[in-house]
């Protein structure tokens, strides 16, 4: 094992906590001081008064314990910006970015990062259901051994060691963070840092983790300009120091359980600006490593909340969700114990690692063109011959690399039983009502009997498509999906659905299968949307 | 080293490639014109005329044949790509061996792929590492470019260092030189152009009239206009040079989807079109329109009857009577 690997990057972050936020400060001020000078819409004045205008709305609406500062603050700030000298905003322009960075900024033990990675999935257990010691341990192993991991695994390995990850999940649960600390560790990957929720450090669940195994916290709360430009600094600065970083780039987790296509572009941006500066400082690894990963759960611990919230017609959907499953405790329990149950609860799969630029990266670190020959990277900076940032053409890079990780997760995508007959189930109940539109579908579904030859011809079909798509590295299968005589497959698929939710998904029946909760068969169907599957199983169920 | 990356790469020593050689060459440039075999290198090399381009007197100074790539790399900043649609993939995967990120990549192709029916950006991501690529597409016509008579093109590219790096070498007193984010959307735009040309050439076949061509035109550019949009362009782009501006020069010059379309109000089967003409773009787009319109729920008039036709479902007559009327329906 290198040195590294024994003594990951972030086991030095306490000691450097310090500097990385006076850094990030001074680059944060010295940029807006730039800014102002350049354009009066863009003055010192002008950004505080955006922040306190947005915190007053903000605050109006019901405050938090969760403020830094209260209404009053902000409404003199207001009242004062317009008389204080540019000398005066500037000052308080620093004190509040230090304020901000001071609060996103977060601790890394190395004592609690091996504990919690040791036992963090029983630590769910133990928090709540106390256990003797020797079950508990039966558990764990139970545990571990159900999560499958799988993919590129030797080259992140090897990259990490020649410059920065930035890890990049789908996105479907609150458990994701956490599920894919514990699988670095067991795969033999550094720990990552990252941005979580506000919210999660109050959560007397993950609150004590979230503190210490290297996130920093994101108040999604707040919108002004200020505090996000913080936020970006920050994993900026991380990045440049070589911490290994976490980006969810769905941004929130997916509602409708469908794969993410349209990702969000700002952190995969500060990827490629640090690689930029990381080239102009003439760094020892300037090189930073897009790496997708898929979460493959069978079952979603969030999924009625997640699917309720995406078919609501009133508004759209919520951006910040605080009173799901996750916050519950006994949910989160029984969800951890019922998973226990089944065979292989979940996979992860590490994609092929990408360049800032989307392209496909060897274990050499070298990024390759498309039919696999060497690219210098370096050389799409080349302005003149100099590396230099150009905002314009780095947004179409960046646009590049969010394409390439959505093939990613595509591609990397493990189809599971649960979506497998949920895809299947969704399709033959469709097929029955062809002039009705989702949400009467959704509401008419309940207690419909989709009989086995139906389902049985629907999955031989989408099992045919699937086959073909996988061996052209368009999605992976689960062995089961492959192997498992169809009836079996429907008939294991239905006991995992039935398993988990407030009422099952599907059940059972002498002569086919009910779909009991129509919404979460949809839900867990959506995972194999997008895929150019649709035709072949609404033939076949027709 | 890129310092040294100052010249200018044609790849494809056709008319349309001889002929953008000579101007980026008249505009102070030293360019290399790739061209497929050696006789023809050898040929210009000697004769300093292309025989593709006989109204060209002689071929400037500056213009280098070549049979290699290797002075992509070291030398061109800018490669120009003029070869056939159908040898687009072949010559993007030899240049890929000497392309890198630096490199503006733009392509003067109005068709799809032919097998793949992909736009010629598409496959060029598909076989290079280069991200700023682009298109030269628009009106322009050779023999009005030689004999200086006032031009404009459409350099597209997402990119705004590609549109002026073509704007640098081309802009001129008799050639405007538009720029255009929307890459996709001005590739959409040409491609759709040859197939709304199709239906051009029948209605002046049928001598149907001003009126029913301008109804024609304007509709068939709305169309245009909507394709783009499900493609995921901006439908404005259709009505510029790229679309429209292609469509009104097809007809003017009487291009081959002009004509094919005259073939086919004359009663000529549709295979019978194709090898006459050597293929037609606009017969290759129409069954990709099509499923796209279908796809997004696009009103597709134009498309569909011009994919009939293609298909041989629909002769010349009875599908203008369907576009101009309403009356009769394509899937019976």
């Amino acid at each position: 094992m290198s040195d590294q690997a024994r003594d990951p990057r972030l086991f030095g972050f306490m000691t450097e906590r310090e500097a990385i936020i006076e850094d990030v400060v001074q680059r944060v001020v010295r940029d807006k001081v730039v800014q102002a000078h350049l354009s009066r819409e863009k003055s010192i004045a002008y950004v505080l008064n955006e922040a306190a205008y947005l915190e007053m709305q903000r605050l109006e609406r019901g405050a938090s314990k969760l403020d830094l500062k209260p209404y009053s603050y902000w409404h003199q700030l207001s009242r004062k910006i317009g008389r204080a000298s540019e000398h005066e905003n500037a000052r308080t322009l620093q004190k509040l970015c230090e304020m901000y960075t001071r609060d996103v900024a977060g601790n890394f033990t190395p004592q609690v990062y091996k504990f919690a990675s040791r036992v963090l999935p029983v630590g769910l257990n133990v928090l709540f259901q106390a256990q003797r010691p020797d079950r508990l341990l039966r558990n764990f192993q139970k545990l571990t051994a159900r999560i499958r991991l799988d993919g590129h695994i030797e080259r992140w390995r090897k990259l990490s060691e020649l410059g920065t990850l930035i890890v990049v999940p789908t996105h479907t649960s609150n458990l994701d963070s956490i599920v894919v600390g514990w699988g670095l560790e067991e795969a033999g990957l550094p720990p990552v840092t990252y941005g979580a929720g506000k919210n999660l450090f109050v959560n007397p669940l993950t609150g004590y983790f979230m503190h210490n195994l290297g996130a920093y916290k994101v108040d999604r709360r707040i919108r002004h300009t200020l505090y996000k430009e913080v936020l970006k600094t920050y994993s900026e600065v991380l990045l440049e120091r070589g911490y290994h970083s976490l980006f969810f780039p769905g941004g929130t987790r997916s509602r409708s359980n469908r794969v993410e296509r349209n990702l969000k572009l700002g952190l995969l941006g500060t990827a490629l600006t640090s690689y930029t500066h990381n080239l102009q400082a003439a760094r020892r690894k300037p090189k930073i490593f897009i790496c997708p990963l898929t979460i493959n759960y069978h079952l979603v611990l969030e999924g009625e909340t997640l699917i309720d919230d995406h078919l609501r017609t009133d508004g759209g959907a919520r951006y910040i969700i605080e009173d799901d499953e996750f916050a519950d405790v006994r949910r989160v329990t029984e969800f951890v114990l019922k998973t226990m149950q089944m065979s292989h609860n979940m996979v992860l799969r590490f994609g092929e690692p990408l360049d800032v630029f989307g392209n496909p990266v060897d274990d050499a670190g070298e990024s390759l063109d498309p039919l696999g020959r060497p690219v210098d990277a370096e050389r799409y900076l080349w302005v003149g011959g100099e590396v230099k940032a150009d905002r314009v053409r780095d947004a179409e890079y960046t646009r590049a690399c969010g394409q390439a990780v959505a093939r990613a997760f595509e591609r990397n995508t493990v189809v599971l039983k649960t979506s497998f007959l949920a895809f299947v189930l969704f399709k033959a109940l469709a097929a029955r009502y062809p002039q009705i539109d989702l949400f009467r579908l959704l509401r008419i579904g309940k207690g419909e009997l989709i009989p086995f030859d139906a389902v049985y011809r629907g999955a031989d079909a989408l099992r045919r498509s699937l086959t073909t798509l996988a061996d052209d590295g368009g999605i992976a299968l689960a062995p089961d999906i492959r192997e498992l005589p169809i009836p079996a497959l429907v008939d294991e698929a239905s006991r995992v659905l039935g398993m988990y939710h407030t009422s099952p998904v599907v059940q059972m029946r002498a002569n086919g299968v009910e779909v009991h909760h129509p919404s979460l068969v949809h839900f867990y169907g959506n995972r194999l949307d997008g895929f150019g599957l649709d035709d072949a199983v609404e033939a076949a169920v027709r | 080293m890129p310092q040294n990356r100052k010249d200018i790469a044609v790849i494809g020593a056709g008319r349309w490639g001889t002929l953008l050689a000579q101007l980026a060459a008249d505009a102070g440039h030293q360019v290399h014109l790739h061209c497929e075999d050696a006789a023809t290198a050898r040929t210009i090399r000697k004769t300093r005329k292309n025989p593709c381009l006989p109204e060209l007197d002689e071929l400037h100074s500056r213009v280098a044949p070549t049979t290699g790539l290797a002075m992509v790399r070291d030398h061109c900043h800018l490669v120009l790509i003029a070869v056939a649609a159908s040898r687009l993939r072949e010559i993007g995967t030899a240049l890929g061996e000497r392309l890198d990120g630096a490199h503006c990549v733009v392509h003067a192709l109005r068709g799809l792929e032919p097998d793949t029916v992909k736009v010629p950006s598409t496959v060029l991501r598909e076989v290079t590492a280069a991200r700023k690529v682009g298109a030269f597409i628009g009106p322009a016509l050779v023999a009005e470019l030689l004999s200086g008579h006032p031009n404009a093109v459409v350099v597209a590219s997402r990119f705004p260092e590609v549109i002026s790096a073509v704007q640098d070498v081309f802009a001129g007193p008799a050639l405007r030189v538009y720029g255009n984010r929307d890459l996709r959307g001005a590739e959409v735009s040409a491609a759709a152009a040859t197939m709304m040309a199709v239906a051009v050439g029948i209605c002046l076949e049928l001598q149907l009239g001003p009126a029913a061509m301008a109804l024609l035109v304007s509709r068939s550019t709305a169309e245009m206009g909507r394709l783009v949009q499900a493609a995921g362009g901006d439908p404005t782009t259709a009505f510029g040079l790229a679309g429209l501006g292609d469509l009104i020069v097809a007809r003017e010059a009487n291009s081959r989807d002009v004509e094919a379309g005259r073939m086919v109000a004359r009663g000529a089967e549709v295979e019978h079109i194709h090898s006459e003409l050597g293929g037609v773009d606009g017969f290759r787009a129409a069954p990709i329109f099509a499923s796209l319109a279908q796809q997004h729920g696009v009103e597709a008039h134009f498309t569909d009857a011009v994919n009939a036709i293609s298909r041989g479902e629909l002769d010349g007559p009875s599908a203008m009577r369907l576009l101009m009327t309403g009356v009769g329906h394509l899937s019976e």
